[in-house]
């Protein structure tokens, strides 16, 4: 067997001799001990408290593997490896233990890297409620989870992709509840995933839809671990990848994005009204301005007489047709939105006065654009954020029903909404249908539904998507 | 290539999409707005001239400005045909006339003695124009009338939309527009009933025919109002005309003294030909049975019983209940009409009122006060009744009743008549009124 | 792929196309051949319907196990199978052109000016296409979805209409003309020929006759309530008028206030369309399969595209041709097909008897 040293060596070889690998040499008990980590993937003080100042206390005359592992270094998970794993382990952020003349090495996972404090998702705030949010640490994530789980039942699959990267990826859901078919499927396409990095969870989202090329998602999204828990409970499983804050859940059906994790924590019969407010939003998002643009080109029969005058009036004199009117108003907004998102915040209030200013006030005055075409588009576009988690689907919907409503008036939109609806039927993702409970027609699930009711009454988890145990609440009294 | 087909054949809609937007979007980004290319009509006047039809379109002209402007010009044009007229009038604007938003269609009444039906029949087979399109009729030149009108939108919050919506509600009771024309041309009496506006010549001063417009006339007060006043400055507001009928001044040109009367009478027509104008008072009788027409004043006069002396009782229809019953007795046609009138005790015009007959007799209604509404209401039918027998006009559509229930036997007496469009003169129709007093 | 619809899509498809053409000419059409008498032949033709609905589920409950095809091979034989499938697509072809130019001309009277029938076919046939592409389940459940909206749709327009002022209860005269307007407008109506197409897709559950039939009865009360509120309002000039639910709306007396409701009517018509073009379209491609032998999808959805563009084109299609060719000629063709079709299944009845009795002897 080689030397200490030159196991040291060749394993330093094999990391290409990275500067922040480092050795440490220990003379314990008469044996050789080496120690090799990176420095910056490992809890300093743990390191020193929990294995350094360990092994310099060390008094007995003999040092054996079993001695490190049952009395020595009492911290953390140990793992006995081979040498073709050292590498992969340090990367890993591992402090590796190769003992003289002893072929196999303890790797002790006291791997710590810096981390964000759980915070409230922008996208996601309540007014009541839990605030805590995933972070980019799987075990932080992992750990919310399970403080929600004190069970069992709770079973977590853990799983790695990524030639470069090597996410840790864990698919979690409750055994009693979830069909295993689905985890099943899962599972085998996570496995099959052969790329070279995974840096968030998107990156393996389209790898687990159905139509990965279809505008809308088909795999459910969260940032906070009681709606992750409350999904899991209906019947669905969480994938959680490390560096990601959020976390996926399969299946998806589109009424999740309605809902809000608020809803839960207030009176029924106001989320009741939300949800309908939601719907609306939706609406005036996507078909709004299709709507008006139709009816200012090809519908004034069907206009009310007061309503053509005033548009009549207000867009009088305008240079533009009025669908190159509202697609440049449309395309101000959507810089203006750029722009907000990356301006940094000290510039922010001279963007939205610049933007309230440009758009608002100025364009109207200098004949450019018409008040009523401003008010559309910007109705529109704040109606999106009724739904945040659907804006991008949204936006992207209300361009295309902008241009048939331009090009071929109202019977083209009505035609876009059969069009879209028809093909959201046809998204069928892990047994769910995409628009449960509406069509098809699901009774018992409209007690969450659009309109909610009190969770007395909810005995029976969701019939959206098939899982075991369908019973929830039991109504004895 | 197998590429490129690959990839249609697994996004068929998403090319179809591109290509609609290929052909058709160059055409729609430089598309104007239809109100641009368009005339749109609000109102419509129909004279007939000498040398044809000439037609008028009151006309919505956008103005630009942020505030709610209405700006409207009268544009005319003459032809052989209405359909010729309103196809020059889109000529010399240079742009398609609209006739959708076509509130009101007035004619005059030359065109209509020529006859309304032949004239009129564009209007119907035009799919613009609504069915539900006011008709009006005018004495004069409905033109005139038309830019009149024009002077009371734009100086008065007043409109004709809001003036015929008025009449039909309070004064005719019944619709009066293409579509009930047309209803009452094709149903068996042939009996049409459209509102007649006039044009006043002086300032302040009335028509000939005052009976109808007396103040003491019960016939002509109605809830409150009567007919529609407009004038800029003036202190008559809808309603206020009292009992001189509506009156639309031009403040802005005082020294025109053309003015809009409008006081509630109708025109009747018979198989599409004019026949003649029912006044307000002959309307007010004939409201009797018309059962949605209801908020009716119902004056007596002259009243002495136990509580009242020489009192002059007003009342308010509050419901109506009609109910005409038609049978065929040995082989004569009988027509019966049942009123239940619901009413309440308005007003008591008499000297050293006491206390008592204020407080204490709110809804009084003794034998005697019942026994004279109920010989005013068989008068005012009567005088309303021979009007129509004279004139030959079943306005009441009694013709109608019996050939929905009767058919077969009414067509038998009608082929025994002599004359057989006399036939309101063989029918017994009889009026039953009872009252029920409401507080 | 499981292509199959439940029981509740299957009624509501149904309750769809028995809204077919009958919400434009069809109920100032019945005036015009039969006076205020049109409500009995409306009524009558609906129960006619229901009533042979009736007997389909009875005889499929009978051979749940057989598809329709399979029972008509069985008894008459290939040959004439193909026969009966190429009436059914010709049928269906007939129906899909009456339904485009009634609905063309209703769209271009009264929202469309400008508008041509290639923009028409434009809006309407990919997505039309679509929903045959995707198939029949998704069909049913994009009808489940907006089901409800239709009916909303048409309750406001009817409720406009019962509070209009020219509004009352029409009287009803019986007149000889009402005899014969049903052998004229019998084309109009026959939509259990669609129920062949799909009664083989449903997938079959306890009472599902049941389900299926409240709402065909539900559609015909809403039907029978139209032509009532109908002729009620327009009484005389009830003929003049020829979109129905529109000219409903139209005289309503809501309007004043808020202004024109017509869009209510018109998006209610709107949606209607291309779920009934749909079925049809579907029903279509589905006897072009049985005629020809299975095709592709993507080959049946262009074969028919090219087939309707090119009739409609080069037969220059317009609505009063077809109205004129549906009341002379195509009412004896459907009254001929469904005597055969009754033919047909009394005599497989008759068969299904005697192998019973001959297997108890």
């Amino acid at each position: 067997m080689e030397d200490l040293e030159q196991r040291i060596k060749k394993i330093k070889k094999k990391l290409k001799d990275n500067q922040d690998v480092i050795s440490r040499f220990f003379d314990v008990a008469n044996t050789k001990l080496a120690l090799i980590f990176l420095k910056s993937m490992i809890d300093n003080k743990l390191f020193i408290e929990g294995i350094a100042a360990k092994l310099t206390e060390f008094s007995k005359a003999e040092i054996t593997l079993e001695d490190l592992k049952a009395q020595i270094i009492c911290i953390e998970e140990i793992e006995e490896i081979e040498e073709n794993e050292v590498a992969e382990s340090i990367l890993l952020g591992k402090v590796c233990i190769l003992l003289e003349n002893n072929p196999v090495i303890l790797a002790v996972d006291i791997e710590e890297y810096p981390t964000r404090v759980p915070a409230e998702p922008p996208t996601s705030a309540v007014i009541q409620g839990p605030r805590e949010g995933f972070t980019e640490s799987i075990k932080t994530n992992i750990s919310m989870i399970r403080k929600r789980f004190p069970t069992n039942d709770l079973k977590i699959q853990d799983l790695k992709v990524g030639r470069y990267t090597k996410t840790k990826i864990k698919v979690v859901y409750l055994e009693s509840i979830v069909d295993k078919k689905i985890v099943k499927e899962v599972v085998s396409k996570i496995k099959k995933i052969d790329i070279d990095g995974v840096v968030d969870s998107y990156n393996i989202l389209e790898f687990l839809q159905y139509k990965p090329n279809s505008i809308f998602k088909q795999v459910g999204s969260a940032e906070k671990p009681d709606i992750v828990a409350g999904r899991m409970l209906e019947g669905r499983l969480a994938i959680i990848v490390d560096g990601s804050p959020t976390v996926l859940t399969i299946p998806f059906i589109f009424l999740e994005d309605v809902q809000n994790s608020n809803d839960y924590y207030t009176n029924h019969h106001y989320v009741s009204f939300i949800r309908i407010i939601r719907t609306l939003g939706i609406l005036t998002a996507t078909i709004a301005p299709g709507v008006f643009i139709s009816l200012r080109l090809y519908h004034y029969k069907i206009t009310p007489l007061k309503f053509l005058i005033t548009i009549a009036n207000s867009t009088q004199g305008l240079p533009f047709t009025p669908l190159i009117e509202l697609l440049f108003i449309l395309l101000l907004f959507h810089i203006l939105y750029e722009v907000s998102l990356r301006l940094p915040r000290y510039l922010g209030l001279a963007t939205s006065i610049v933007g309230a200013l440009i758009l608002g006030d100025t364009g109207v005055k200098a004949g450019l654009i018409s008040p009523p075409g401003v008010i559309i588009i910007a109705m529109s576009v704040i109606s999106v954020y009724t739904v945040p988690d659907q804006a991008p689907q949204l936006t992207i919907l209300r361009i295309i029903f902008l241009l048939l409503g331009g090009t071929l008036g109202i019977l083209g939109v009505v035609g876009g909404m059969i069009y879209f609806v028809n093909y959201m039927n046809s998204l069928n993702e892990y047994t769910a249908p995409y628009l449960a409970p509406f069509s098809p027609s699901l009774h018992k699930d409209f007690k969450d539904g659009l309109l909610k009711s009190d969770i007395t009454k909810m005995y029976d988890r969701p019939k959206s998507f098939s899982q075991k145990n369908s019973k929830r609440l039991s109504n004895d009294k | 290539m197998k590429k490129f087909i690959n990839h249609i054949i697994e996004r068929p809609i998403f090319v179809v999409f591109c290509l609609i937007l290929v052909i058709i979007l160059p055409s729609a980004l430089f598309r104007e707005p239809d109100s641009s290319r368009r005339l749109i009509v609000t109102a419509l006047a129909i004279d007939k001239v000498d040398d044809g039809i000439e037609v008028s379109a009151l006309s919505f002209i956008p103005v630009s400005s942020t505030t709610y402007q209405e700006n409207y010009k009268v544009f005319s044009a003459k032809g052989n045909s209405i359909a010729e007229a309103i196809s020059k009038v889109g000529l010399y604007v240079g742009k398609t006339v609209a006739l959708t938003h076509t509130a009101v269609v007035i004619i005059n009444q030359n065109l209509a003695d020529d006859g309304v039906i032949k004239n009129l029949d564009n209007l119907t087979r035009n799919n613009d124009i609504s069915n539900k399109t006011a008709l009006l009729c005018t004495e004069q030149s409905a033109k005139q009338l038309l830019q009149k009108l024009n002077e009371l939108d734009s100086t008065s919050d007043l409109s004709v939309r809001d003036l015929v919506a008025f009449n039909t509600n309070n004064i005719y009771s019944k619709t009066s527009n293409i579509g009930s024309f047309y209803r009452g041309y094709f149903s068996p009496s042939k009996v049409s009933m459209i509102g007649y506006l006039k044009l006043a010549e002086e300032e302040g001063v009335l028509p000939n025919d005052s009976e109808s417009n007396s103040s003491s006339g019960s016939s002509q007060k109605t809830d409150g109002s009567q007919g529609a006043s407009g004038s800029q400055g003036a202190g008559g507001s809808q309603g206020a005309g009292g009992s001189q009928g509506g009156e639309a001044s031009q403040s802005s040109q005082a020294q025109t003294n053309s003015k809009i009367l409008n006081d509630g009478s109708a025109c009747v027509f018979k198989d599409g030909k004019f026949i003649t104008i029912l006044s307000p008072e002959q309307l007010y009788q004939y409201n009797w049975i018309n059962s949605s027409s209801y908020k009716n004043t119902f004056q007596l006069f002259d009243v002495t019983d136990d509580v009242f002396k020489n009192a002059n009782l007003t009342y308010i229809i509050q419901d109506k209940k009609e109910k005409a019953h038609v049978t065929m007795k040995n082989g004569r046609p009988v027509y019966n009409n049942y009123l239940l009138l619901s009413m309440e005790l308005k007003e008591v015009e008499q000297d050293n009122l006491k206390k008592n007959e204020l407080l204490l007799y709110k809804n009084y209604f003794s034998e005697k006060i019942k026994i004279l509404a109920e010989n005013k209401v068989r008068n005012d039918f009567s005088k309303i009744l021979n009007f129509s027998r004279e004139l030959k006009i079943d306005i009441f559509g009694i013709y109608d009743k019996f050939d929905a229930q009767h058919e077969k036997e009414f067509n038998n007496f009608l082929k025994k008549i002599e004359d057989r469009e006399n036939y309101l003169n063989y029918v017994d129709i009889n009026i039953y009124v009872e009252f029920l007093i409401v507080s | 792929m499981i292509n199959e619809i439940n029981v509740k899509q299957a009624g509501i498809l149904l309750s769809i196309v028995m809204f077919a053409n009958k919400f434009v000419i069809l109920p100032s059409l019945t005036f015009y051949k039969a006076g205020f008498a049109g409500i009995f032949v409306t009524t009558f033709l609906l129960g006619l319907d229901l009533l042979i609905f009736y007997l389909i589920i009875k005889f499929k409950e009978k051979n749940q196990n057989k598809k329709i095809d399979e029972v008509l091979i069985s008894n008459v034989g290939k040959f004439f199978t193909k026969v009966v499938y190429i009436i059914l697509f010709v049928y269906f072809l007939m129906r899909i052109f009456l339904l485009l130019n009634e609905n063309y001309s209703f769209l271009k009277d009264l929202v469309y000016e400008d508008a041509t029938f290639l923009l028409f076919i434009v809006c309407l046939l990919p997505v039309v296409n679509a929903m045959t592409f995707t198939g029949i389940r998704t069909m049913g459940r994009t009808a489940q979805f907006f089901y409800w909206f239709i009916i909303v749709g048409l309750f406001i327009s009817l409720i406009a209409g019962i509070f209009s002022s020219s509004f009352s209860l029409p009287t009803i005269k019986i007149n000889r003309e009402m005899l014969f307007a049903p052998l004229r407008l019998c084309f109009w109506f026959s939509d259990y020929l669609f129920f062949f197409m799909i009664i083989d897709k449903i997938k079959l559950e306890k009472n599902y006759g049941n389900t299926i039939m409240k709402y065909l009865i539900f559609t015909a009360i809403l039907l029978v309530v139209l032509n009532l509120i109908f002729v009620g309002l327009h009484d005389v000039n009830t003929f003049i008028y020829k979109g129905a639910l529109a000219d409903i709306i139209q005289f309503s007396s809501i309007s004043p206030g808020i202004g024109k409701i017509d869009i209510v009517a018109v998006l209610t018509k709107m949606f209607v369309l291309y779920f009934q073009t749909g079925i049809m379209f579907y029903c279509l491609k589905e006897s072009l399969n049985n005629i020809v032998g299975n095709l592709n999808i993507y080959q049946s959805i262009i074969v028919l595209d090219f087939i309707i563009l090119f009739i409609q084109y080069f037969c220059l299609v317009t609505m009063e041709k077809m109205v004129k060719i549906s009341v002379t000629y195509f009412n004896i063709i459907t009254i001929s097909f469904l005597a055969i079709l009754l033919a047909i299944f009394l005599f497989a009845l008759f068969k299904q008897k005697r192998r019973d009795y001959e297997k108890i002897y």
